[in-house]
């Protein structure tokens, strides 16, 4: 795990110097129907939804890897999800632009009742964090908690590709 | 039934809507009977706009109460309000506001403020907004006249450019106030369980000692008094993700630990955002611990009950409680009736169920609910009381401020 140092750093250098960058990330408002929404508009392909928040630090220290993995495998669609409040819209913006986020589908939370999102999501899923979900053509799909490792991304992705 | 508030503060302390809890429908000789019961609860924001945090906590006859919200709805200032109950819940103090200067407060649910009490001196912590989302030191408040004044007090962890969270106090007989709380000191990667202590009700504190120097980075931490005055402290560990306890005999100088509360072996890199319930009840000389823990486990995640009667060297079975729990709290009010509280995750919201226990934990009866899903109740606590166990949360239904709300159980 990092450091606090580098909780601190990551931080400063995402307010100090990408203020531009984080103006172009556009989120989208995660609602009551956003998830059928996000299936419909995937239908029969395969895609990964990545939930994670700002006050996750496990999330924050995945954000290179999920860049990685965008920047290596851009046949997965990876669509990103912050279960941050929307007030803090502008932090969320700038994590993203800062690892190189920006032009995935980026989504936050935007009702005030989180569970009813959370359980249209999944009915199972507790609120714990990093939370994976990785659908294949068909929709079918597995959900992972906790941080993965760049063998765990392509093991999945394996399977969910074929 | 939960009796009217005093016409003094019947403006803050209001009654909620019946809640229908059970429809029985019975076909018998073809007609048809409807049994119903109802539970109703209490419910305020204290004279504030919204309630965002909270901590309830009790010393002999006196139940405390220390909540922080905004003042209006357009108001981001953080207000903070005390008060107190002398008769079991029934008629509260008018609420006093700590008349200190407030750092922005970054205190949420499941990141409480904290409150402790011994007779008349009371101490509260939270942890403040420092320059980073979610990170900021703690900073707190004493008061020596029964929270009629307060004063601003120091930061137990002596570092205010840090970050320190998951706090949570309590007084112990001799009236020495103790401290946890979640931090990084070394700046090694990892969040470690610190502790202070102070024995002069908040003013100074003593030199912060790790307990455990990696644990989980972001779950609360709950505190326990024996009737022996010893302190127990429940955190969840880093490797595996389960619930640890320890303890100390010698009012905090030092500490061993016990045992793990509930050998799930959950192995997670990640958030959780759950602790755990602890408390004692004695029986003949003996002290029973009871304990509330969630686990993430893949194979059968949910919140569970244990006790000990060893204090706490070995733990009963885990026996589930509800069906997607989580956020549960644990009272006892004598040492055969045992309450347990949690949110049930349900399409609508968190709804509130509790369940008792009629033979020390040995078995529970049907959960009830206390709260519909779509009052997005959360983070229940029980905390017992001479006249009963009492539960509160705060629930905040659709487009209305968040409240307190309360129920006592005999």
């Amino acid at each position: 795990m990092f450091t606090k140092i580098f909780i601190i750093y990551f931080f400063v250098l995402l307010f100090i110097s990408i203020p531009a960058q984080a103006e172009k990330v556009q989120l989208k408002h995660f609602v009551p129907g956003s998830y059928q929404q996000l299936l419909e508009k995937n239908a029969d392909k395969p895609f990964m939804l990545a939930i994670w928040s700002t006050t996750c630090s496990s999330c924050m220290e995945k954000m290179a890897l999920l860049n990685e993995l965008k920047e290596s495998r851009p046949e997965i669609n990876i669509v990103m999800l912050s279960t941050d409040d929307v007030s803090v819209s502008d932090q969320i913006q700038t994590v993203l632009a800062k690892n190189e986020l920006a032009a995935l589908d980026n989504w936050v939370f935007a009702d005030e009742n989180a569970q009813r999102l959370r359980h249209e999501i999944d009915p199972k899923w507790y609120g714990e964090l990093p939370r994976t979900y990785f659908l294949n053509k068909n929709h079918e799909r597995q959900g992972i908690s906790g941080a993965l490792s760049q063998e765990d991304y392509e093991t999945i992705l394996k399977v969910i590709l074929n | 039934m939960f009796p009217m508030p005093s016409a003094d503060y019947r403006m803050l302390f209001s009654k909620s809507s019946t809640l229908t809890v059970a429809v029985v429908v019975m076909w018998l000789n073809c007609s048809i009977i409807f049994a119903a019961s109802t539970v109703s609860y209490s419910k305020s924001t204290l004279g504030l706009y919204d309630i965002s945090t909270f901590d309830v906590y009790v010393d002999g006859r006196i139940i405390h109460i220390i909540a922080g919200g905004k003042k209006t709805a357009n108001d981001q200032q953080f207000s903070i309000r005390y008060t107190r109950s002398e008769d079991g819940g029934r008629h509260w103090k008018n609420p006093v506001t700590l008349d200190i200067q407030l750092s922005e407060v970054n205190a949420s649910r499941g990141n409480d403020i904290q409150l402790a009490t011994k007779d008349k001196r009371l101490v509260a912590l939270w942890q403040s907004q420092g320059e980073l989302p979610g990170m900021g030191p703690l900073a707190g408040a004493y008061s020596l006249d029964n929270g009629r004044t307060w004063q601003q007090s120091l930061n137990p962890a002596g570092d205010n450019d840090g970050s320190q969270a998951y706090i949570d106090l309590i007084a112990d007989l001799r009236g020495n106030f103790h401290v946890v709380w979640l931090e990084d000191p070394d700046e090694n990667g990892y969040q470690s369980l610190r502790y202070a202590r102070s024995i002069d009700s908040g003013q100074q504190w003593s030199q912060p000692v790790t307990l455990d120097d990696s644990t989980c980075s972001c779950c609360p931490n709950t505190f326990a008094l024996s009737p022996k005055n010893e302190l127990s402290v429940l955190y969840r560990d880093m490797t595996p993700r389960d619930m640890s306890l320890l303890q100390s005999s010698d009012s905090g100088l030092t500490w061993r630990r016990i045992n793990t509360v509930g050998n799930f072996d959950w192995n997670f890199k990640g958030c959780p955002h759950v602790g755990g319930g602890l408390g004692y009840i004695e029986n003949d000389d003996v002290a029973q611990l009871h304990s509330v823990v969630w686990t993430g486990v893949e194979e059968k995640p949910g919140l569970y009950y244990l006790s000990s009667s060893n204090n706490g060297q070995t733990w009963s079975i885990p026996a589930r409680l509800g069906e997607t729990a989580i956020h549960g709290d644990i009272a006892a009010l004598d040492s055969r009736k045992v309450f347990a509280i949690w949110n049930e995750m349900e399409a609508e919201g968190l709804s509130v169920f509790y369940a008792v226990s009629e033979d020390g934990g040995a078995s529970w009866l049907k959960p009830k609910r206390l709260t519909e899903a779509g009052n997005a109740a959360t983070h229940p606590k029980l905390v017992s009381t001479r006249q009963g166990v009492l539960a509160m949360w705060t629930e905040k239904p659709s487009k209305q401020p968040s409240r307190l709300a309360w129920q006592i159980f005999k």
